[in-house]
Order: structure tokens, then sequence, then C-alpha cells
């Protein structure tokens, strides 16, 4: 049955259509990438960003091999695909990097425009859900912390894929051909080859559409099940494919495995990183503990009620798709689970907004029947209403907004402290292009790539982020004392002719403290000091050559 | 493919599935602060060696948790509690059983709004003894009312 209300012409239909799409992308482009730059390092040094893409892209774009060469937090294909965009669009660079952000952010929401619209057969309810997805994913911080960007792993683009499996599924119910599946099935080993958390959580929701699907609503589903082996199979095999030809032989070495799986194994079985569930209600965030909550319970119910539609034999086999949908997202929940940030609930949301859209289908088939028109409009109008003023909207600097003042603040902040011309002409002196170069400084990152050399420190950004002209120090992006002499022995082993180091941290120019607080600092000053010398400064670095009486 | 033939599912058993959701969430709760309840009396503790090879600058985010865990309890005995209903209650006249579900939801929703109201007053006093009487006089309650019913079908 189909809704028979709200039926707008097929002219009226592709206008929306076409006006929602144009709206997705606008409301997403950000035409001066280089102030919200400024602004994200005024607020976080670039440190997620860092962390997320820049470093791990760069690394991957030159040819060096993740966990081999350098770690990745997110993955191995999402910072060679990221990487690799950027480039054609103009080269590597913060800027195009965002740019690629917005690309990959606009056909996202545009592909999840795309399947409700087909899923769910009504265009107002679409775009009620897009109006939603865009207002709770991207524009639902607040005036302090409004940049999506500022967190990109909280971002769409650390769940590309999933929107496309779902069209996929749906393809594959709706048409009864087989290829789709064997789409979807491609699509998730993609995103397991892209981002290995959300992957996985994608590949479990898989083999859990494939359980309910063979189990429940196929009859003699053990004549099949040459091609049930190859839909499990196929993901993996499209991952490891994927991984091998990035990092080759090494895919079959034990130590590749073990740094893959290194944090993922302290967060989950150690509880690094951690935060208590009820976060938000001590922090006095009861909307976000409370909304949270209910992304949760709305997961649960769905399934239940669904499965128990299976259970009596009285689904429709569509109705498996919101059901996959469900179990998707109490899979990407976990994050929030573990990671319960009182706000970190938006970067799981997507499938609640699909599934708050199937539950207004719901609703208006078969409880609101004579309303249900009415009701949706209004819904419409009040969603749209609430995006386009809410604060998070309105700061962000979109065609729809131009920048305030605080962006001209923070770029000239961001001018004064990132004045690393000097120094990049100073690692330009002493290396060769795409000479792997190690570098100790809070923007290797940056430096590296505006001199076009490779890093050769395995943690890419190697130091938690500080602002060069103060006297700071945040420490090395090493976890454990292992992970610090692994670095240690490297440099010790390859003892590199030159080495770059912020003067500030070589010539004891923090306060004390930072010495004593960050033994790790010491020792490598120390060494520094014990087997170079400098030959040569710039801005903010100094140039270390390593003393020829010691042999390496 | 054969996919298997389903009936239309009628308004009775539409609404006895949304009340059979309900009560199996509500049911998973209850099980979940009970286990919150157990766990309390078994401090979580970190691996040493561990924390001894960790950097000194991390020991302040060093956060072990069941919250996991508990997650996938909650959602775990949800999926068992409903299929068993579902198993259990075809057996059941539906009318019958569409009556007696709605006073029993006010019942256990009751009960979770109870413990749910404890347990925020734990978090935010630190006081557990209110949620452990709560707890246990529904345990008890739902003891009594089993066995009053096991008596009441003897006779």
């Amino acid at each position: 049955m189909r809704m028979t209300y709200l039926k707008p012409a097929i002219w009226l239909k592709k206008s929306l259509d076409f006006f929602i799409i144009v709206f997705i992308f606008l409301a997403i482009y950000i035409p001066d990438q280089a102030a919200v730059l400024a602004k994200i390092y005024t607020h976080d040094r670039w440190y997620h960003l860092d962390s997320f893409v820049m470093g791990p892209g760069w690394a991957s774009l030159n040819g060096l091999k993740a966990y081999v060469d350098f770690s990745s937090q997110y993955g191995i294909g999402m910072p060679f695909i990221v990487g690799h965009l950027a480039n054609l669009l103009g080269g590597f660079s913060y800027e195009n990097v965002f740019l690629t952000f917005f690309v990959l952010a606009g056909f996202y929401f545009t592909a999840c425009y795309i399947f409700l619209r087909v899923w769910l057969s009504n265009v107002w309810l679409a775009i009620l859900g897009i109006l939603l997805a865009l207002k709770m994913q991207m524009f639902l911080y607040d005036a302090s912390d409004f940049f999506v960007w500022k967190h990109p792993s909280g971002s769409v683009v650390r769940y590309f894929f999933d929107v496309g499996f779902f069209i996929f599924l749906w393809l594959f119910l709706r048409f009864d051909k087989k290829i789709f599946l064997t789409m979807a099935a491609f699509w998730v080993g993609l995103a397991v080859f892209y981002i290995t958390d959300s992957g996985v959580y994608l590949f479990i929701t898989w083999l859990s559409f494939l359980l309910v699907y063979y189990g429940f609503l196929v009859d003699r589903w053990y004549k099949q099940w040459g091609r049930i082996l190859i839909h499990i199979s196929l993901p993996l095999v499209v991952a490891f494919v994927g991984w091998f030809f990035l990092v080759g032989e090494s895919l079959w070495q034990v130590s590749f495995w073990k740094q893959m799986t290194e944090y993922i194994a302290f967060i989950t079985t150690q509880g690094l990183d951690a935060l208590p569930f009820f976060l938000g209600l001590q922090e006095k965030l009861y909307y976000d503990f409370i909304l949270g909550c209910i992304v949760a319970g709305a997961y649960v119910f769905t399934i239940l009620y669904l499965l128990g539609l299976i259970l009596l034999k009285k689904s429709d086999k569509f109705d498996i798709v919101p059901l996959v949908i469900s179990i998707y997202g109490l899979c990407v929940y976990h994050y929030f689970v573990f990671r319960s940030a009182p706000q970190s609930y938006r970067a799981v949301i997507i499938p609640f907004v699909f599934i708050v859209c199937f539950w207004i289908d719901w609703m208006s088939k078969r409880k609101f029947q004579e309303q249900s028109g009415k009701i949706l409009y209004l819904l419409v109008v009040v969603v749209g209403l609430v995006l386009l003023f809410s604060s998070a909207f309105l700061r962000y600097p979109n065609v729809f907004h131009p920048l305030d003042q605080s962006f001209a603040d923070d770029t000239e902040m961001f001018l004064d402290d990132l004045n690393i011309g000097q120094d990049v002409a100073l690692i330009d002196r002493w290396t060769i292009p795409q000479e792997r170069v190690t570098l100790i400084s809070s923007f290797d990152v940056a430096l590296l790539v505006k001199a076009n050399r490779k890093p050769a420190l395995y943690y890419f950004p190697f130091l938690n982020a500080r602002f060069m002209r103060m006297k700071d120090f945040g420490g090395i992006k090493v976890i454990t004392w292992k992970q610090f002499s692994n670095v240690y022995e490297k440099i010790e082993k390859n003892a590199p002719l030159h080495v770059f180091i912020e003067k500030k941290l070589l010539l004891k120019g923090l306060p004390m403290i930072y010495y004593e607080k960050y033994p790790l600092l010491t020792v490598l000053v120390k060494y520094m000091h014990d087997h170079y010398r400098i030959v040569d400064e710039g801005h903010y670095l100094v140039a270390l050559e390593r003393q020829k009486f010691i042999s390496p | 493919m054969n996919i298997r033939k389903s009936s239309q599912v009628s308004f009775l058993e539409d609404s006895r599935l949304i009340f059979l959701s309900a009560l199996s969430i509500f049911w998973a709760f209850q099980l979940l602060m009970s286990a919150i309840a157990v766990l309390d009396f078994f401090p979580i503790s970190f691996s040493l060696e561990f924390k001894n090879n960790l950097l000194p600058e991390y020991w302040g985010q060093l956060r072990p948790e069941r919250d996991l865990f508990l997650y996938r309890l909650f959602v775990i005995s949800a999926i068992i509690i409903q299929v068993s209903m579902i198993k259990a209650g075809s057996r059941i006249p539906k009318t019958y059983f569409l009556k007696n579900l709605k006073i029993f939801i006010w019942i256990e929703l009751g009960c979770c709004l109870v413990l749910l109201g404890a347990w925020l007053i734990k978090i935010f006093t630190g006081q557990s003894i209110l949620f452990y009487l709560s707890l246990g006089s529904i345990i008890l309650g739902k003891a009594a009312f089993l066995q009053k019913e096991n008596l009441e079908r003897i006779q």
C-alpha cells in the first residue's frame, strides 16, 4: 500500500528534486576554505584534521604504506582515496582536502535523498528526511563548537559507503535482480577497505541481512549455499584486494595486523579514552542524553517490531530495509556508547533519520491516514525553519551566510602563528624533494606538505599540536612506552643525516615543568644534543646534522 | 528467488506486536538495571601491565567501563525476550492477549520509571541504596505475583 495523499505533479516532483540537491551542495559548500581552516586552527590547531586525513593522506599519496611506514587511526583506504581526490582537485592541500570533503558530503546527502525518495516513494517525506539529516548531522552543534569539519571523523565522510549499500539492497528487493545483491556485497567490501570500523559495522549488517533474508524470507535457502558463500566472502575479498594493492606483501605480516588493531584493542579492552554513557547527565546536557537514548531505543524497537512481523510471517519483503538500517544503526551506535561525549551521537545519526522517516510513513499509512498530509507538510516546514534558523546553520559560512568578524580575527592569528615560509625553505635547503624527512614539530604535516617531503616518523603527526609561538608542548602522539621505543629505535637504526626540530623544544625554550611532565621530550632532546649539531635555522625550526664521529 | 508468501498484517496483530515490542524493551531495561546492580559489587579494574606500558600523561584517560557489555546485553536480551514471547504468544488467544497486555505494559512501564528514577539519583548523588531497594522491591513484587498466579492455577 502506498500513500494516497500529497501526490505532486511530475514537474513539481522533478523541480523539488533538483532544488533539494542544489540546496544540499550549497548548504555544505564553503567558498572561503582558508578562513574556515584558520578558524579550526585557532580552535584545535588542526589536531583532528591532521590525524584523520592530512597526515595519513599525504603519506599515502606519496606511496608510503599504512601500518608499515605510517600509522592511520581511520583505516587504509580513506586516506588514500581522499588524498588522491584532493590531488585531482588541484594538488594535495588543506583547502583541497576540504573541497573533497564538501564533494563527498554533497554526494552522500544526495544519495540519502535518493534513497528516501525511492524507498518511501514520497517526495515530502524525503525532503523532511534530508532536512532532518542535515540538521542533526551537520548543524547540530551550537556556536561554541559549530564546525562539523573540525572533527571530520564525525562527519559523513567516515560513513560514506553506507547509504550506497542501502540503495543496492532496495534495488535488489525492488527488481529482484541478483546483480544488485552482488553490488551490495562489493560495496560492503569497499566500506571495509575504506575505514576499518565503519566498514566492519556494515559487514556485520550485511551478514545480518543475509541471515534474515535467507533464513526467514527465502524458501529452501540451502539450495543456494554456493551463492550465500560468495555473498559472505565477496566483501572480504574486495577489502583484501584493496589493502594488498596499497600495502603489498606487508598484508601477510603479523606486525601489520598488530599495528592495525592496536589502538582498537586499547580502547575496547582497556578503556583508553572511554567516556561514561551518563556523561551527558553529569554535564547537565539532558536534551543530548535523552536524544542519545531515544536513538538506541528507536533502533531496538524497530528491530523488535519487524522481527515480530517476520516471525509471524506477516512481513513484506521491503520490511527488511528498515530492519537492516536499524541493525546498522545499533552497530555504529557503539561509537557513542564507548565515546559518550554528550553530542557525539550526531556522528552516527543518519540511520536514525531513516528510521524516523520509516515510522512517519508507517503511521501515515496505518493510523493517521486522513491527517497525514497536513502533518507532513507541517513537519517539513517546522524542520526546515529549525534548520535554517539554527545557530549552527546561521554561522556556517556557506553561500547563504557571509563570514563574520570572528573569521577575520582567527585568520589574523593563524597567519601570525603559522608563519612557516622560512621553515619550509629550510627543509628545502637541506633535503631533496620526496626525501623522507625526520621532523619534530607541532605542524609537521603542514610543513612537509608545503615542502613536498615524505614523513620519516611512523606517527604522523608526531606531536599533539600546540601553537608555534606559544611556549607550550602537548606531548608526543604515542601512547605507550613500547611505541616510543619503536620510534626511538627506528631513529637510531636509520640515523637520518638531517633532523628538523622546533627551536623551543631543543633549546629548552619551554618552562622546565614540561621536561619533567613529558620524559619522552627530555629523552628526544638529549638524543638530538648527543648525536646532532645545529647547522641552520629557520623561523621556528632548526636543522640538525648528524655528527660524523658517531657511527650510525 | 522464491520469496515466501506473507499475509497482510491485521490491526489487532499490529497493535499486539507494538505492545510486545514495548514490553520486551521494558523487560530488557529491567534486566539491564539488574545487571548494573550486580556488577556494582564487582569493581572493574584495569590491567596493571597495560597501565605500566602506558605513558604517564595518558593515565588520566584510562577509564575502563562496562558500557559496551551492558549495551549489547540490553539489545540481545530485548531480542531474545521478543522472540520468546512471539513463540509463546502464538498459543494464546489474540484478543485475550491484547487485553491483558495493555495492563501489563503500564505496570512494567511503572517499574522501569521507578528504576530509572532510582538510577538517576544514584548517578547524581552517588547514593545507591534507593536503587537497590527499588530493584529488590520490584523483584520481590514480581516473585509474589508469580507465586499468586501459580497458587490460583493450582486451586
